[in-house]
């Protein structure tokens, strides 16, 4: 008779062996006998000390004590605190050398996963090879085999693998025990049978570790110890790959063989285009661009005339200027084609847009093929018979600005404000018109071969003679409609209007004063504004003003029609809209055509209209995932493009943002407002100039002649050619006494002002800002004159421009959709990643971006909460500012306060950071922060933003100057001016002040001047007097200083440059209000489609 | 209804007819030869078959060629190109108008999908969610509602098809419900010139109006009685376990449970319990139809259709087919 102690092979063993070595722990280190139950998961466990008396003395302790006894075979267990023994038919015995060894495993639910398995056989049995061959088939080369040898010198093969595959231990488990297989978490070194655990792992792994083992358990508790390190090998080396085949061996010879190989267009992926090639009448359709143009950009299109077998074709072309915003979109939306790219590595060959030439061929021989030597331009186009090659051989290209002659036209707006005016300024007089001015012209005629020169603007002719009473009536309803309209668009353009009877009221009103299109716009606002269903009346009146149709035949044309012109598919859309506000829908098949053509975001309408086509229909058909498919393609659409200018923002809104606050500016024509605005500048330059010569104008001195160009220039560029040329009289006299590098800059500047004068091409200014240099044959003089040319922002040619963007390094792993982002988001961010940091905060924008680009609101949000917990992991401050920034334009737009305050305080804290290395990227991320929260409503976080860093004291005076620069930018953006000017002035206090080195000081001057192109005209000039009589200050050290001062060069260059822009201004406006637009227009998306999906 | 008496009589000569139909089938078409298997395997077991693939993968053809080849007699067949813009009335059919003056919603159903035995749905995913929500019920319950009141079915095969399996919460349910989804994919790079010679005999047996795959060798009853079949022997003995012991060896049925947990955990596969259940009934089936006895390890490749996401489907068959080869 034994005692022992009895187990269950449950967790309540685990009290009573805690109990057993708080009485006795002497038994800890003992040998013990185990008696295991064959049919059941219990156990017994004897041990010599463990008689009568120690038996005695752990009963009252409540341990589970019983006496063994052996009857025939059978295991009698017999309690000492009585009860009815317990009988094991099916029992053995083995022997263990301590407790912790003499425990079974208990048997876990299900099939646990583990981090790594050891699979453990007989090395030779067959066992391991067809181990190896099943993980080598699943792609397992990275497991590690490893062998043991026993004491009886037998030997056991072992394979270990991490993560390992579930199939094989099941499999393992499930066989005929050929295969044992073990499993451990972390990097313990007890190895447990898989599914199995031990009820005292924490005492058995410090056993093992004291002795610096590791051991397997199997199920039933058995111990087998090795050494704690093993020996380990890969999979790799653990096999002999054979491969029975019959080898045959080649060698290459020369080969004199020349194949035809026709040369085809093939599909490319679409770019900008940079030339059009124009019948006539479609030159014409440029028009509505022309009239919504700046000057400015008009100065970008050149138009040639070419005559040729195909007739008269105009060439137009877009002089592209690095840093300025592409036209090609703009001009092929209006002209509804495509246009022709220019081949890379070859200057004058065009394809067209999407196409390029296939086979690639040596450059060489597409100039040989094509003879591009001998052509000024080659264009190829391609027809139903296939590629053509058109050569032009001479070009004379003219500024599409001389083409243009504004006039008073037969248009009924622009006669109707000339009779209004005329009428208020002589009450006694009538006026009487030029015959021809009378005669309503056809506007496009198809006969004309071009655009016809106007004739200037019809003077009145003014007679005396009384005024009849129904020309004064008339006069005075024009009068009081005008005014009316005035007072209306006072108040929608002042903070934006989502009320529809007041669009509607403006478009009753434009339409009687018979300006339809912008008559359209306010009709489409007030149906959006509405929301649906739409107003029937209101979309007839739509109709009407876009001059859509009724009928099913012009709405099928219009839907099957390849193309369609910016008129075509607002009057589809106007059309759609009525049909289903009416009660009278399209047929199906028709929606189910014309519905992706709305979802396009390339369509060029506004979006309003393309939201309200959807909505209208699939609020009908009461369609719940249309509306919501509707409802990402819209919003992804204007999440990847913004809103257009051209289409989105109503005309006499961005004329009305034009005008630079005066009232009065009202009653003036755009042309006139846009010369008005130039004569502020000019007045603007001159005063400042008159500051700069105040200090006199030494002759002979380079300085003196630098200021003199850099002036002329500015004049220039705003029409004052004349004052220009007086300003370089003095220089180009006195040209041969000044130093070799001075004279050639002196002949760059005098090529830019010839440049800027004629609007002329870039290829020829460039040409000849080349010849000038090559001209200076002595290096080190060269080089002095490149060192300025290229700081220069107008010496430095376009090859040599840093502005354009970056590519994006980062690709996305192939086959990845919009569901798959947040992953990609997520392993790139993991802490174990080996990428670079700027790759990862790539990943973040490529993931955030398309995940914006779907619309879906749940996938911006996935990626966002993927990426945010990992944005830590950048380690470099200035990348991580980027990945930041992507998430704040993410979070905006989903309207995340929470988000967004976590990850705009995360900015803050790295631009107070000691480890920040470089500004620009912290800068470039504040900006696209602060633009993402303009964009999606969100100033007040903006605002938030701001006055944090507006504390933040950066690490470095560079960077506090950029980061400053940016907030005032910021401010002024948010309206906040008189916040802004605070900035600006504390910024120009310490620009001027004496605690900056010489070339600090010059990037603060820089950032000060480009920051300030978005304050007003006189604002401008008012802080450039300080910075133009503190010249001397931006000092330099270089070693070109000896011809030059580098720094004030370039400072005077950014004062006239800045002084002498109008877009950036007009842009932040017009911008603003786009902004405003875009963020009503998201809530009435997020409105309607909450409406038909009751959500 | 037929009794199990009376169906094992000719049960083998059921299963020797649809087998030769199945070769049939094969004949008028490249390279399709899963796709027919796993098709005609539904249409015993009665559960619906969704074929994911871009357009052009002979989708739409496969399943019109097996349903002509039934011999359905009018009305019995119904073919739908859903929309985003298809109303339930174009599936369910029309209010009728004389009861709707009663105060009453009733549709006429008649030659539409609650009154057909064979229908096939394209593009099903791009149905709204009015339709979606009545094909649920169908395929759970083989009923739908009219006027409040269940009214069942005829339909008894399902078979959808679909470029794509939208990632959108509102089509899961739909998704779930074909336990079985197989991947069509373009065949021309391996049997460019097959594809061209049948391609042309097809359009000339179109223009003909020829038909020669309705010759099939079994007919809708056939299939109806090996289904009924098999249904009345999974109920046999009325006793849980028995039909495992009979027709599932255990080597097999351990086979079955170890792919299964790997493609639940190392691939994150969602098999519901419902699905579990209905596998082991198809996989029964297969059994059956090809060789009449027992649960073969090879029968076990019907798990590789058991991917439900569109990137999931590709996935899981070389999973299984590895593991498969695995084990064999």
């Amino acid at each position: 008779m034994r005692f022992c102690l009895l187990l269950t092979g449950t967790t309540s063993d685990g009290a009573a062996l805690t109990v057993l070595l708080e009485a006795a722990p002497f038994l800890a280190e003992r040998t013990w006998s185990v008696l295991l139950d064959r049919s059941g998961p219990g156990s017994a466990l004897t041990c010599e000390a463990l008689d009568a008396v120690l038996a005695d003395r752990l009963l009252p302790r409540g341990l589970p004590l019983a006496t063994a006894d052996e009857q025939d075979e059978t295991l009698v267990l017999t309690p000492l605190r009585g009860g009815a023994p317990t009988r094991w038919n099916l029992w053995k015995e083995r022997a263990a050398p301590r407790l912790v060894e003499a425990l079974r495993l208990r048997r876990l639910a299900g099939e646990p996963l583990v981090d790594e398995a050891l699979f453990v056989m007989r090395s030779d049995s067959e066992a391991p090879r067809l181990l190896l061959e099943r993980l080598l088939l699943l792609g397992r080369s990275d497991a590690q085999v490893i062998s043991f040898v026993d004491e009886a010198a037998a030997g056991s093969f072992a394979v270990k693998v991490k993560a390992p595959p579930i199939y094989l231990m099941m499999a393992a488990r499930d066989g005929g025990g050929e295969v044992a297989v073990y499993g451990r978490n972390g990097g313990s070194p007890l190895w447990v049978a898989w599914s199995f655990e031990h009820p005292a792992a924490g005492p058995a792994v410090a056993s093992l570790a004291r002795m610096n083992q590791a051991a397997l358990v199997d199920r039933d508790g058995q111990w087998v110890r090795t050494p704690a390190e093993w020996r380990a090998r890969t999979i790799l080396d653990a096999v002999a790959p054979e491969l029975e085949a019959p080898r045959v061996a080649m060698r290459s010879v020369e080969s004199e063989v020349r194949f035809r190989v026709p040369i085809r267009l093939a599909p490319a992926a679409l770019t900008d285009p940079d030339l059009w090639l124009l019948t006539p009448e479609l030159l014409l359709e440029l028009e509505p661009l022309i009239e919504v143009s700046t000057a400015d950009e008009l100065s970008r299109l050149t138009v040639a005339r070419l005559t040729g077998a195909d007739g008269t074709v105009y060439l137009l072309r877009e002089r592209v200027r690095p840093g300025t915003p592409r036209m090609a979109g703009r001009v092929s939306d209006t002209l509804g084609v495509p246009g022709y790219s220019q081949v890379a590595g070859a200057d004058n060959l065009y394809v067209p847009t999407g196409r390029r030439l296939m086979p690639v061929l040596r450059r060489d021989d597409l100039r040989a093929l094509l003879g591009l030597e001998r052509a000024h331009t080659v264009v190829v186009t391609e027809d139903r018979d296939g590629p053509r090659v058109v050569t032009i051989v001479e070009v004379d290209e003219q500024p599409l600005q001389r083409w243009i002659d504004y006039v008073a036209t037969d248009r009924r707006l622009e006669l109707d404000k000339l009779l209004e005016r005329s009428v208020f300024e002589f009450p006694e007089v009538t006026i009487e018109w030029p015959k021809e001015a009378r005669q309503p012209a056809p506007k496009k005629p198809v006969t004309r071969e071009g655009p016809v020169k106007r004739a200037p603007p019809p003077k009145p002719v003014v007679v005396e003679e009384a005024v009849s009473a129904v020309d004064v009536d008339a006069a005075a309803h024009l009068r009081a409609l005008r005014e009316q309209v005035r007072t209306l668009e006072r108040r929608v353009i002042a903070g934006g209007c989502d009320e529809p009877e007041v669009w509607q009221e403006l478009g009753e009103i434009k339409a009687e004063l018979g300006d339809g299109d912008e008559a359209a716009d306010c009709f489409e606002m007030a149906l959006l504004h509405g929301g649906p269903p739409y107003d029937a009346q209101l979309a007839r009146r739509l109709v009407a003003a876009t001059r859509g149709s009724d009928s099913e035949d012009a709405l099928m044309e219009w839907v099957v029609a390849d193309r369609r012109t910016p008129a075509e598919a607002s009057r589809l859309g106007a059309s759609l809209v009525a049909r289903v506000a009416t009660q009278r829908p399209p047929a199906d098949e028709l929606m189910q055509l014309a519905l992706p053509i709305f979802a396009d975001p390339r369509l060029p309408v506004s979006r309003r209209l393309a939201w309200a086509v959807l909505a209208g229909w699939h609020r009908h058909a009461r369609d719940r995932l249309g509306i919501t498919r509707a409802k990402e393609a819209i919003v992804g659409g204007i999440n990847e493009r913004g809103l257009s200018e051209l289409h989105d923002l109503p005309r006499f809104v961005r004329h009305a943002l034009a005008r630079e606050g005066d009232d009065h500016a009202n009653e003036e024509p755009a042309e006139a407002r846009g010369d008005r605005l130039q004569q502020g500048q000019l007045i603007a330059l001159e005063a400042l100039w008159h500051e700069a010569a105040h200090a006199g104008l030494p002759d002979m001195d380079a300085s003196t002649a630098f200021l003199r160009l850099i002036f002329a220039v500015g004049f220039a560029r705003l029409g004052a050619r004349g004052l220009a040329q007086d300003l370089i009289a003095p220089v180009e006299l006195e040209l041969d006494v000044h130093e070799i590098p001075n004279r050639a800059l002196f002949r760059l500047y005098m090529a830019r002002l010839a440049h800027e004068s004629s609007g002329g091409s870039a290829e020829v200014w460039a040409a000849e800002v080349g010849r000038v240099v090559e001209g200076v044959r002595e290096p080190r003089l060269q080089q002095a004159v490149t060192w300025l040319q290229k700081r220069s922002m107008w010496l430095r040619t376009s090859g040599e421009e840093d502005t354009v963007p970056k590519a994006t390094r980062y690709k996305l792993p192939p086959g990845v959709d919009v569901s798959g982002l947040a992953e990609v988001v997520s392993r790139e961010l993991s802490a174990g990643t080996r990428s670079f940091d700027y790759l990862l905060a790539e990943a973040v924008d490529v993931c955030v971006r398309r995940a914006l680009a779907s619309g879906s609101d749940a996938v911006v949000a996935e990626v966002l909460a993927s990426a945010e917990p990992g944005l830590g992991n950048i380690q470099i401050l200035s990348h991580r500012a980027e990945a930041v920034a992507a998430c704040i334009h993410g979070a905006a737009s989903l309207g995340d306060d929470a988000m967004l305050g976590r990850l705009l305080e995360a900015l803050v804290n790295i631009a107070r950071s000691e480890k920040l290395g470089s500004a620009r990227e912290l800068v470039r991320a504040t900006q696209r922060g602060l633009a993402a929260l303009r964009r999606f409503g969100g100033l007040e976080p903006a605002r938030a933003l701001l006055e944090a860093l507006a504390r933040v004291h950066a690490y470095t005076s560079s960077d506090q100057i950029a980061l400053s620069a940016t907030v005032a930018t910021g401010f002024v953006q948010i309206g906040e001016e008189r916040v802004a000017d605070e900035v600006l002035d504390s910024l120009c206090t310490q620009v001027l002040g004496n605690g900056l080195d010489y070339v600090t000081r010059a990037q603060g001057g820089l950032a000060v001047a480009q920051a300030l192109r978005h304050w007003p005209n006189m604002t401008r000039v008012e802080r450039f007097r300080r910075f133009v009589a503190e010249l001397a200050a931006f000092r330099d050290t270089f070693t070109a200083s000896r011809y030059f001062d580098t720094h004030k060069i370039l400072i005077l260059e950014a004062i006239v440059d800045s002084l002498a822009d109008s877009r950036t201004r007009h842009s932040d406006r017009v911008q603003g209000f786009l902004d405003q637009e875009e963020h009503a227009l998201r809530r009435r998306i997020v409105t309607d489609w909450s409406a038909v999906c009751g959500r | 209804m037929w009794t199990l008496e009376e169906l094992e009589p000719e049960i083998d000569d059921i299963r020797a007819r649809i087998q030769q139909h199945r070769r049939g089938l094969k004949e008028y078409f490249v390279a399709r030869d899963e796709e027919i298997d796993l098709a005609i395997l539904c249409a015993v077991a009665q559960e619906p078959l969704l074929l994911v693939g871009p357009p052009g993968t002979a989708k739409s053809d496969l399943v019109v060629k097996l349903t002509e080849s039934l011999g359905l007699g009018a009305g019995d067949y119904f073919e739908y190109m859903l929309t985003k813009f298809t109303e339930p009335s174009e599936i369910l059919g029309p209010i009728d108008i004389a009861v709707l003056k009663e105060g009453r919603y009733l549709r006429r159903t008649r030659g539409m999908l609650p009154d057909c035995r064979v229908a096939f749905l394209d593009e099903i995913f791009k149905s709204n969610s009015a339709i979606l929500n009545t094909l649920l019920t169908i395929l759970n319950e083989r009923k739908f509602y009219q006027d409040g009141q269940p009214t069942p079915v005829r339909l008894v095969m399902l078979f959808a098809a679909t470029n794509d399996i939208p990632d959108q919460s509102e089509l899961e349910a739909m998704a779930d419900r074909f336990i079985l989804k197989i991947e069509t994919k373009p065949v021309k790079d391996r049997h460019f010139e097959e594809l061209i010679d049948a391609g042309v005999m097809n359009e000339s047996y179109r223009a003909s109006g020829h038909k020669p795959w309705t010759r099939g060798a079994a007919s809708l009853d056939d299939f109806l009685k090996l289904k009924r079949f098999m249904d009345l022997s999974f109920g046999m003995g009325r006793e849980p376990g028995r039909d495992r012991a009979q027709w599932f060896p255990r080597p097999v049925f351990a086979e079955m449970r170890r792919i299964v947990r790997a493609l639940e955990t190392e691939d994150k596969v969602l098999v519901s319990d419902r699905k579990l259940v209905k596998l082991y009934k198809v996989i029964r089936t297969q059994a059956f139809l090809n060789h009449g006895g027992a649960v073969q390890t090879s029968d076990l490749n019907l798990l590789a259709y058991v991917g439900n996401r569109r990137d999931e489907i590709p996935v899981v068959a070389s999973k299984v087919k590895a593991l498969l080869g695995l084990g064999g």
